[in-house]
């Protein structure tokens, strides 16, 4: 008994000296942000959501090696009144809470980066609007302006300035598996989606299943077929209302979701790229980084291909969604929102962007006076360097859609895909969700 | 005859209890196998054992983040918001159990009803509260939430088994003409130490994990959780989970310290006493 | 102490929680209801009368989110039933229980999102499970767990299970601490088997406990379960398996409806409040 007291008393005492320990530094610190009075030092908040922190293949590299820090080294010493203040957060729906609520206490950072498209514009009432800090010429050497504006067009209003690009996303196969089921995909790419269910039902006669997706595939596949059955304008004029998703063109693409799933062609889980790479999927989707983890680990085996078209008449053919997912923003409430936008430019300056690129954090870039294939060897990369660069790849429709909208369509796909709701009552409660907020 | 039917009843307990042993494990074994994985180890044999010691992770999440700090900060905010929400929750607590007044029960009802509202709808209301007195960004704020979120289960629970304390003994003292403080430190407390013990052990496993409290409230990177920090392992352009798994299990290393030291303490005279 | 001086002690050692709470609970807790009567985005709010509360009863959710919650608020007994059976088993102190009963409370020390990690990898279509059953010889009762419904509120309830299994043999067996042996034996001797004691000696003496562990875990599940269903299933699929406080988020962070989400939140209180009114009233029933 008197061993247990003694351990509560020294548990008790260990938490009072960490606290007087933590309570000494903070002053430390306080004294120090006060310490140089005769020049008044600008304090940019950044809240980083965006530039690694991590290294998945040197976890021995220390936070200062990290592109970020040293592009904030740089900075600091060449603007001696400048000081970033780089505070790690987590991102998506964690950082959309964090930064709603400082936002609306006008108590949130100068600078962060957030999802681009409508995902940023719901926050617009908090953004800076970037047009008048960026010149005509400054603006043309950065690609995906679209994924900030207010319209998304190239040259609205921007609220944010590209972060990154996420590439083309795009279908990997097994080369062995698919030579087996006798069929090449590229020399016979299906030219419609009844080609591409033919080629899958191929693959499943050799006992393995097609085709794996992930719980959010349904923004890389079909809603990539609806974006391209309509294009661009076409998306534009299904979010204002002038056209409708019951269009039977698009309930075809929803009937082609459900048709995947019927057929058993597909399995989607968490687990799809463990069993890509154990050779027991014949086909998976995938961003830049989980394409270079398949060609690292399974070598030759690996093929890519672009997502095959819905049909022969859509309006972009032989693309695949993607483009720039995320952007730096300003907000409004910032005091300091010409420095942090300069210290933006820094970071898109040409010189970093190339630093970007060598520090093997980034592996494409969204300048146009950058060449990837300078810098990086890897074949794999300039393949999708070029592919983000084609006009076919399409911004990410989940961007353009309003986030609720967004919201409502991923929760109700599922019940598509599992045959609880028909394509044309999707499609139906898409159009009423669609009106309820232009209602707003 | 008799004992050996027994024995073999004894004998089928220990196994079933064996067995839920061995699921209340599995989660920490789960996390311990996959902190020693390489990404792409974990992505192909998530279940599977850990081919190589790699210790890899470990050595990132030293580098990334300033361990010490992390976890002073998070006993810091925990212990004062323990000493905070006791403090608050002890006194009311032998007040509806032990004393007499009017409009008792009522207070109680509204004690409890306060536990019925989802803690996300505050968060917004609060924040505002917060920034117009200037508390955000500064300890006093988590501290302040976590501890009066935490008082009406407290106080619920403390009621409970207080009501279960035998009147006789507090009679006694009182006809002495022990004061206020004198029956609060001679026999309250020390008769409801394992109840102060089990309540406090809830809470502070809740807080410890509570990601959204201290990611709203606090910003600077000096004044971070564990939990925050471990969530900033995922971000848009990285998934390293096996990364997440061995930041989730340093962290829950404090908390199952904690508790095995402290849940000595509970093992006699927690009854909750009756309800009126 | 006198009456009149027991009912000032007795009301000044309320005041700092009460004050406390009425800043921190009370005045968000009023915000809410004002603005349950407004569109707010958190910045501007407009009067909108009873339309957020007209829309929760009209856009056809509301049924859906009652089935989901009633489906845990059913699972409450379940963990109870279970709770109370392995404290007894606990009780009877076989080699290893000092042991098993500290580790029953781990799960409950990790955090939701360990837990949701493991559950979804463990259910995959070729997951540990399916492989098990298929190695087993069950293979026809492989499934696609995280995609049907039925199933999903299976692992859910499982996971809300692992982690609250802890608690309640804590509190049962302390509770259980407390019956006296002599009070068993004297069963024992009248030849009270083993059914017997649990309905007759274990079960009234832990009645207290009972109800407290029923009134925390069904307020659980209707305002804090939310963890688990956003790393599990994230709601899905459709709104399935999305109960009212995820609603609250999903409206709150996700849409920005922060005024629909206050209506939402007014409307949740008012029935875990009326369910707790009516424990309450049964527990008081069941006393006499």
């Amino acid at each position: 008994m008197k061993m247990r007291r003694w351990s509560v008393l020294s548990i008790a005492l260990m938490m009072l000296v960490t606290m007087s320990l933590t309570a000494c530094t903070k002053n430390e610190n306080e004294s120090a942000s006060t310490g140089s009075e005769g020049q008044e030092k600008v304090n940019i908040v950044f809240w980083n959501s965006g530039f690694a922190t991590i290294d998945e293949n040197n976890k021995a590299k220390k936070k200062e090696d990290f592109y970020i820090s040293q592009a904030v080294a740089r900075y600091e010493k060449a603007h001696p009144n400048v000081k970033i203040d780089v505070q790690d957060v987590p991102s998506g729906d964690e950082l959309f809470a964090k930064f709603q609520t400082a936002s609306i206490a006008k108590n949130g950072p100068d600078l962060t980066v957030l999802w681009s498209g409508s995902y940023m514009l719901r926050f617009k009432q908090f953004l800076e609007p970037m047009d008048s800090y960026f010149s005509g010429e400054e603006r043309s050497r950065i690609v995906g302006w679209s994924a900030t504006t207010e319209d998304f067009t190239a040259d609205g209003k921007a609220y944010g300035v590209p972060f990154g690009t996420d590439g083309t996303f795009l279908l990997a196969y097994n080369k062995k598996i698919f030579a087996d089921a006798g069929i090449d995909p590229i020399a016979q790419r299906p030219k419609n989606f009844q080609e591409f269910v033919a080629m899958l039902e191929k693959v499943k006669t050799k006992d393995i299943t097609p085709l794996g997706l992930f719980k959010d595939s349904f923004l890389h596949v079909p809603d990539y077929w609806i974006a391209q059955t309509v294009d661009i304008p076409g998306l534009d004029s299904l979010v204002k209302g002038t056209t409708n998703f019951s269009d039977p063109k698009l309930v075809n693409v929803m009937k082609g979701w459900r048709e995947l799933f019927e057929k058993n062609l597909v399995i989607a889980d968490d687990s799809v790229r463990q069993l890509f790479i154990q050779e027991q999927l014949g086909m998976t989707v995938g961003a830049n980084a989980d394409i270079l983890n398949f060609s690292k680990e399974m070598g030759d085996k690996v093929g890519f291909m672009k997502i095959p078209d819905f049909s022969e008449d859509v309006k972009i053919h032989d693309g695949g969604p993607g483009g720039v997912g995320a952007a730096f923003v300003v907000t409004n409430y910032s005091e300091h929102k010409k420095e942090t936008a300069d210290f933006v430019k820094f970071l898109m300056s040409k010189e970093e962007q190339i630093n970007k690129i060598k520090s093997g954090e980034a592996r494409i870039t969204v300048v146009n006076d950058v060449d990837v294939n300078e810098y990086v060897s890897e074949p794999l990369v300039k393949t999708m360097q070029d592919m983000a660069n084609e006009p076919s790849t399409i911004f990410w429709p989940d961007n353009v859609y309003p986030a609720e909208l967004t919201s409502e369509m991923m929760s109700l796909q599922s019940l598509v895909s599992s045959g609880k709701m028909t394509a044309e009552e999707f499609m139906k409660k898409i159009d009423q969700k669609r009106d309820s907020l232009l209602k707003k | 005859m008799k004992t050996a039917s027994r024995r073999m009843i004894r004998f089928l307990i220990f196994i079933v209890l064996a067995v839920i042993a061995f699921m209340a494990m599995y989660p920490l074994f789960y996390m311990a196998i996959s902190s020693m994985k390489p990404t792409i180890e974990y992505i192909k044999h998530p279940m599977g054992l850990p081919k190589t010691w790699y210790f890899d992770n470990f050595i990132a999440l030293i580098y990334r983040f300033s361990l010490v700090r992390l976890f002073g900060n998070t006993l810091v905010y925990v212990g004062l918001s323990l000493v905070a929400s006791l403090a608050l929750s002890i006194p009311a607590a032998y007040a509806f159990a032990k004393l007499k007044f009017k409009y008792r029960n009522g207070f109680y009802i509204i004690m409890i009803a306060t536990m019925t509202i989802p803690g996300i709808t505050f968060i917004i209301p609060n924040y505002l509260l917060m920034s117009k007195i200037g508390w955000t960004d500064h300890i006093i704020s988590v501290v302040t939430i976590w501890s009066v979120s935490a008082i009406p289960s407290t106080v619920f629970l403390l009621t409970s088994l207080m009501r279960a304390m035998p009147d006789e003994v507090l009679e006694a003292i009182k006809i002495d003409g022990a004061k206020y403080h004198q029956a609060m430190f001679k026999v309250i407390l020390p008769m409801s130490l394992p109840g102060v013990v089990t309540v406090s052990i809830f809470n502070a496993t809740n807080w410890w994990n509570d990601l959204l409290t201290p990611l709203i409230y606090l910003q600077s990177d000096g004044l971070k959780t564990v939990t925050v920090a471990v969530a900033t392992v995922l971000n848009r352009f990285s998934s390293d989970y096996p990364l997440l798994l061995s930041g989730l299990l340093l962290a829950s290393l404090p908390p199952i310290a904690i508790y095995i030291i402290f849940q000595s303490y509970i093992r006699k005279g927690l009854v909750i006493g009756a309800v009126k | 102490m006198g009456l009149k001086q027991e009912r000032w002690v007795g009301l000044f050692s309320l005041l700092p929680a009460f004050l406390l709470l009425a800043v921190f609970v009370g005045y968000p807790m009023f915000n809410t209801f004002f603005h349950s009567f407004t569109e707010w985005d958190g910045v501007t709010s407009t009067y909108v009368g009873w339309d957020n509360f007209k829309t929760i009863l009209s856009n056809g959710d509301l049924p859906l989110m009652l089935r989901n919650n009633l489906i845990f608020l059913l699972s409450v007994p379940g963990i109870l039933f279970i709770s109370l059976t392995v404290s007894v088993l606990l009780h009877e102190e076989v080699p290893g229980w000092r042991l098993f009963r500290s580790v029953y409370y781990l799960p409950a020390i990790l955090s939701s999102v360990v837990i949701g990690f493991l559950a979804k990898s463990m259910f995959t279509n070729k997951g540990i499970v399916n492989t098990l059953l298929e190695n087993a010889g069950l293979g026809a009762f492989t499934t696609d767990w995280l995609n049907t419904v039925p199933t999903e509120f299976m692992i859910l309830i499982l996971c809300f299970y692992w982690q609250t299994l802890g608690q309640g043999t804590l509190i049962f067996l302390s509770g259980l601490s407390s019956i006296s042996n002599e009070l068993f034996d004297a069963a024992k001797i009248d030849g009270a088997n083993w059914r017997q004691r649990l309905m007759y000696i274990v079960i009234p003496s832990l009645y207290p406990a009972i109800f407290y562990f029923t009134i925390v875990n069904v307020i659980y599940v209707f305002v804090g379960l939310f963890g688990l269903v956003y790393s599990i299933t994230g709601g899905g699929p459709g709104y399935e398996t999305t109960p009212i406080d995820y609603m609250i988020y999903i409206q709150a962070f996700r849409s920005g409806n922060m005024g629909y989400a206050s209506a939402l939140s007014v409307f949740l209180f008012f029935i875990v409040m009326f369910i707790t009114w009516i424990q309450l009233k049964i527990s008081k029933r069941l006393e006499q």
